[in-house]
């Protein structure tokens, strides 16, 4: 294999993500500010004027943000977003509409706490929203990044799976993520590794489409409806992605995600140097959720801890993968919109082996 | 043996707290090792309490906020009541006395340094480069920063401030000299 010449650099969060959209083709940003990810449209404000071919356009509010990534997306530009909080809620609407289109837009979320304006900070409570938001069915793939590095290769990733699959995408970052600086490994990308765009509505070697988010009958919407299903189906088991770390023989797993999941195995490590064998179980995409994996990594156990910045919205996604496979005692470690230390969760697990 | 700094810098809005925690972020990785840096910050865009954890590490850095400091700075009185919860039995507290009472801090039983910030920087040049001092100490206690480095990532930090006021350039490194030999001969 021929040597690939990889930059370490440091930088922030938002500044990698901007990075990783312009290494994989990104061409256009619409978006409206919010704290934490204001510093990706000033960065791609300042990238577009660097590159006259770069667009970019800040907008009255977030829906308009949306609607005009998805007419860029529609006309064949690899275009995308970014948001949080309250903004991710009005993101919703264009979001729901890129379902119905099968538009491949891709959206940066970095989560803050909730509800309404709640904190500028940090939290893990957008996994719902993100998700399953919209008035549909979630048919959307998100990636959930737990260190900076991981920022750059989900957002690359993130851009080529909306582009192969036509699903909407998500990056599901958080704040602490979002303003961490720290070093990260810029891989160049072949044109080969980068999937290529095309217009949904001019595509030269069709007829021109006529792509619906409206329907007058509801079988035709049901019909259509069942199509997105089947199709979503088949590729969840390629999109699907997840990481077990630890003893794979320990009785204990602890289920967390994000970067939650990084301080989880920080907690893991340095109970594996005391002598206590735990395992970690981490999707690292939330939708299509490693369903699978999960099953297979709480095989024989008799203890889960399910921790996150949140009330349980990931909790639920756990429980109802393992419903009626195990008979393991289920522990909770729930800190909504508080960051989860690898300290607590190593006392928190000690206590379950009590 | 793995190595690991967890420093939490304390102080208010216009100390230039954070801009001390990135450029030891920097100069620890450019000395090879491990960083990683994030601020606290709430609404307010200006004044309020200002923190910034930084961790170094001979080895790859996960969560990037912690529950316990090893070392604690602390350059303004009402940071204390917010920096609490992140001291330890070992953490080392390293405070300012001309900005911080020892009043406010008699109730911790913690290991104290008394770093003379403020009254250092003003006696040899200006206040402003209180955090050059502050700096300079931290990255003599983590060690294997050279002071060659770690002038090199606050001139390149900074650059941007030295055309209005090319001073600063010679102010900042001096105060650098000054914080790390206020480590010298301390061994933790």
């Amino acid at each position: 294999m021929a040597q690939v010449k990889v930059k370490s650099v440091l930088m922030t969060g938002n500044q990698v993500v901007v990075k990783a959209a312009l290494t994989v083709g990104a061409e256009m940003f619409s978006g409206y500010p919010i704290t934490p990810t204001t510093e990706i449209l000033s960065e791609w404000a300042k990238e577009a004027e660097k590159d006259k071919k770069l667009i970019f356009l800040q907008t009255e509010d977030e829906p308009a943000a949306g609607f005009v990534m998805v007419g860029g997306v529609s006309m064949g530009k690899k275009a995308w977003t970014a948001t949080a909080g309250v903004g991710n809620v009005l993101m919703q609407d264009p979001l729901s509409m890129a379902e119905a289109m099968r538009m491949p837009t891709v959206t940066y979320v970095g989560q803050r706490g909730g509800p309404s304006t709640g904190t500028v900070v940090y939290s893990q409570q957008e996994l719902n929203l993100t998700r399953m938001g919209g008035n549909g069915e979630g048919m959307r793939i998100v990636y959930a990044p737990s260190n900076l590095q991981e920022l750059y290769d989900l957002t690359i990733k993130a851009f080529n799976s909306a582009w192969k699959y036509r699903f909407p995408a998500f990056i599901l970052s958080d704040g602490y993520l979002a303003k961490s600086y720290g070093e990260v490994n810029l891989w160049p990308l072949k044109k080969s590794d980068i999937v290529p765009t095309e217009s949904a509505f001019l595509n030269p070697k069709k007829q021109p489409n006529n792509i619906r988010n409206c329907f007058s009958q509801e079988p035709e919407l049901y019909n259509h409806l069942l199509e997105d299903f089947a199709d979503f189906a088949s590729i969840s088991e390629k999109v699907a992605e997840a990481e077990v770390i630890g003893d794979k023989n320990s009785h204990i797993l602890v289920c967390a995600w994000g970067v939650v999941a990084n301080s989880a195995k920080t907690a893991v490590d340095e109970l594996e140097r005391q002598g206590i064998s735990v395992k970690l179980f981490r999707p690292i995409t939330m939708r299509p959720f490693p369903v699978k994996e999960l099953q297979k990594a709480a095989e024989g156990v008799t203890d889960i801890l399910i921790t996150e910045s949140a009330n349980g919205q990931f909790g639920r996604i756990v429980r109802e993968t393992l419903y009626g496979l195990l008979e393991a005692e289920i522990h909770r470690l729930y800190k909504p919109a508080m960051g989860v230390m690898p300290e607590e969760i190593q006392s928190k697990i000690r206590e379950v082996m009590r | 043996m793995r190595e690991l700094f967890r420093i939490l810098v304390s102080g208010e809005g216009g100390q230039g707290i954070q801009v001390l925690s990135k450029i030891l972020a920097t100069a620890a990785h450019e000395s090879g090792k491990k960083s990683l840096y994030v601020p606290n910050y709430g609404v307010e865009q200006r004044g309020g309490v200002s923190l910034g954890f930084v961790q170094i590490s001979s080895e790859e850095i996960g969560f990037p906020k912690f529950q316990n400091a090893d070392i604690l700075v602390i350059t303004a009185e009402r940071a204390v009541s917010r920096i609490r919860e992140y001291i330890a039995k070992n953490t080392l507290i390293a405070h300012d006395e001309t900005l911080v009472s020892k009043e406010s801090l008699k109730d911790i039983p913690n290991q104290k340094i008394s770093l003379p910030a403020l009254k250092l920087a003003e006696e040899t040049m200006t206040g402003k480069v209180m955090n050059m001092i502050v700096l300079g100490y931290l990255a003599g206690m983590v060690g294997g920063i050279t002071e060659e480095t770690l002038k090199k990532a606050v001139n390149e930090t900074l650059s941007g401030k030295y055309k209005e006021s090319p001073e600063l350039k010679h102010f900042n490194e001096r105060a650098i000299e000054i914080g790390m030999g206020l480590t010298e001969g301390v061994l933790v």
